[in-house]
């Protein structure tokens, strides 16, 4: 490198170096910042705060808490076996976490405010997807929701219901 | 009984695929006495494997080797289509509808569109009526050859008394490829629904249980699973001498050849053309003038879903749940070439979390998602327009475990396609509504499972990869024998199309190996 000639550029640089990070910061994108695995008390820290977020995202009433558990608990296996999962994780708990209390401790309102301020992140894409892969296999929210899942061991929906529906109008003018 | 042949046994003809296009063809030529080695990448699987189970399912049957989309595709699963013996049609719906005789002269019908290359097919569509009817026979297609309609599920009766109200006539279950009656050894239909996790009763019509079987009883077919074409091999007159390929363990076999024919769909039949390259083919075989991979098609194809004002329960019973065919017809003055059919079809409580609204989420969305039962939902399917510039080709830095560049897929609407989707949706719009929809929601864009036009038949090697027979140009003994070769998408959904282009294939082969010239 030859030396500085003129402040300005190594202003400059430096400058545009901090509005990188910055942009990186504000996308959400830890990979690479820190790539490392979850310690015990992010675990722990990140577990309660993942359940709580699931839940906000898909919020059903009359579903036990441990189902949104193992939303965290699919997510914080995946973190264990990918480092930038875990990044992103960090980073996303991070965003979410800012303010006072903790983001868990809140009411519903304010945490549904944090979530706001980061939908459309990495994280949160992330935690949607898995919160819905997780939950609408759930065979308890499938029960909530109505659907009625394997059919083959019960012969098929033939004799079931399949095309039961009576509420349709017969003619051109009933509706 | 099915035979085995030696890997420098040069009299077969080597099948790569085993699905709508690869299954048939294999079938119909042992029948014929033709000595036929099938090599398929994905394994083979038997009803037993076929549980009730949508995800799991999505995990065993679905090609999920690297591919990489840009445009308007999903960057990661472009294309869903299968990865195991039968092929695409193990988690096909079934729907086996004739293409329109005009839907062949795209050209002449629509006139020049800019930025497409409309061709008209070089076939005469009388060529091929013949073989439609084989077809429907072979496959045991619902409403043909006197076999009944299936009865209307609860999604399709929304649609039906939907559209009736709104003005539309063309309102049936469709074409089915699933025994309405029991017949060809397989029950009938139980309505299940999961038809797209495979048929666990074998109702459904799929290679895997029908041709293949019907191939290996023969005694001239041989069926390799999890055998993957890497490459094709050609000697110094142009001549292709066999294949190479990977077995389960990743190692390379040659199998010797006198004919080979590529039937690995639309992605994958022209990487395997570009991947093999060779003094005399530098750009890969067939590809002297730059046409492999282009022209890719995948159709118009979007969703609506319905809040209805009552219990539909669209998860019972057959998925592909009836068809709406008023809009299929080219009338111009809607202001786009070409036309769609509207088709029921539902969505398991994870897609329609995914899809209701994609960002969805919070208490008004999972509210809205337990109404599960009341909702109705319907696909889009059209005719898009050839363009060179959507293809597939070999990704500039990214390989497969074999060390093969991965295939890239790009692909971007024409307003002509973006026209069609906001007519089309608004219509399935309009037939919800007239039957009391509380609400209708859009879905864009859902990975492609019709990939079409990748190596188009035409007159001339100017125009396109294969003659009308299939047969790649500046070769002597290499076909291409799947939904590649079309030269427009049609409105129809592809499989009857790409099973009577096989069959019609089979019988200009066995013709050629009689009279020596294969």
């Amino acid at each position: 490198m030859p030396p500085e000639g003129d402040s300005h550029d190594a202003a400059r640089r430096s400058l545009l170096k901090g509005l990188t990070a910055a942009i990186a910061l504000l996308a959400g994108d830890f990979r690479g910042l820190i790539a490392a695995p979850l310690g015990g008390g992010e675990q722990l820290q990140f577990r309660r705060t993942l359940t709580t977020l699931a839940h906000d995202l898909f919020p059903h009433k009359g579903l036990a808490i441990g189902h949104y558990e193992a939303v965290a608990a699919l997510l914080l296996d995946e973190a264990a076996k990918d480092d930038g999962i875990a990044a992103q994780l960090r980073a996303g708990i991070a965003a979410l976490e800012k303010g006072e209390p903790p983001w868990a401790d809140r009411s519903e309102e304010g945490r549904v405010a944090a979530i706001e301020r980061i939908a459309g992140s990495r994280f949160f894409s992330l935690a949607r997807t898995k919160s819905i892969e997780q939950l609408y296999r759930d065979k308890a929210v499938w029960r909530l929701l109505g659907y009625e899942g394997s059919s083959v061991e019960y012969g098929g929906y033939v004799d079931r219901g399949f095309d039961d529906i009576d509420w349709l109008p017969d003619g051109k003018d009933d509706l | 009984m099915s035979r085995q042949y030696e890997l420098d046994d040069s009299s077969v003809v080597v099948v790569v695929g085993s699905g709508a296009g690869g299954g048939v063809l294999s079938a119909a030529l042992s029948g014929q006495g033709v000595d036929v080695v099938c090599l398929e990448a994905g394994p083979r699987l038997s009803l037993s494997d076929f549980i009730n189970d949508e995800a799991l399912m999505f995990r065993k049957l679905t090609w999920l080797d690297p591919r990489e989309g840009s445009g308007d595709l999903n960057p990661g699963l472009p294309a869903y289509i299968c990865k195991t013996v039968g092929g695409t049609t193990v988690h096909w719906t079934a729907l086996a509808m004739r293409p329109l005789a005009d839907e062949f002269r795209p050209l002449s019908k629509y006139g020049a569109i800019a930025a497409a290359n409309l061709m008209d097919w070089p076939i005469p569509y009388r060529a091929l009526e013949p073989y439609f009817a084989k077809a429907e026979f072979l496959m045991g297609v619902a409403g043909t050859h006197g076999w009944p309609y299936h009865p209307g599920s609860n999604n399709y009766k929304v649609l039906e008394a939907g559209a009736r109200r709104v003005g539309y006539r063309a309102v049936d279950m469709g074409h089915l490829a699933i025994n309405s009656v029991a017949r060809d050894g397989r029950p009938k239909c139980r309505q299940i629904g999961f038809c797209k996790s495979g048929c666990a009763i074998g109702a459904k019509w799929s290679t895997l249980y029908t041709e293949i079987p019907k191939a290996e009883a023969t005694g001239h077919f041989e069926l390799r699973p999890e055998s993957m074409v890497v490459r094709l091999v050609n000697d110094a007159s142009g001549r292709i001498t066999g294949v190479v390929y990977a077995s389960r363990d990743g190692s390379l076999h040659e199998q010797k050849a006198r004919t080979v024919c590529i039937a690995a769909n639309s992605i994958e039949t022209p990487r395997l053309l570009l991947n093999s390259t060779s003094p005399l083919y530098p750009d890969g075989i067939g590809n002297g003038n730059g046409h492999v991979g282009r022209h890719y098609m995948r159709h118009v194809f979007a969703g609506v879903e319905a809040l209805m004002p009552g219990a539909v329960n669209f998860h019972r019973g057959i998925q592909q749940a009836g068809s709406v065919s008023d809009e299929r017809y080219h009338q111009p003055g809607r202001g786009f070439a070409s036309g769609y059919h509207i088709e029921g079809a539902p969505l398991s409580p994870e897609r329609l979390a995914f899809v209701l609204d994609p960002e969805g989420w919070g208490r008004e969305y999972s509210k809205l998602l337990e109404n599960y039962s009341n909702f109705a939902a319907c696909l889009i399917v059209g005719e898009d327009l050839p363009d060179e510039n959507n293809r597939v080709s070999l990704h500039a830095t990214r390989k497969d475990r074999f060390g093969l560049p991965i295939p890239a897929i790009h692909y971007q609407y024409h307003e002509n396609s973006l026209a069609m989707r906001e007519h089309a949706q608004s219509a399935a719009e309009s037939i919800y509504e007239a039957v009391g929809a509380k609400r209708t929601f859009r879905f864009g864009a859902p990975p492609a499972t019709h990939n079409l036009g990748t190596c188009r038949m035409a007159e001339r090697d100017r125009e396109g990869v294969c003659n009308p027979w299939g047969r790649v140009f500046g070769t002597k003994n290499l076909f291409v024998s799947d939904g590649s070769q079309f030269v427009s998408a049609t409105t129809a959904n592809p499989t009857l199309t790409i099973v009577s282009l096989a069959l019609r294939q089979a019988d200009h082969l066995v013709q050629q190996l009689v009279r020596r010239e294969q």
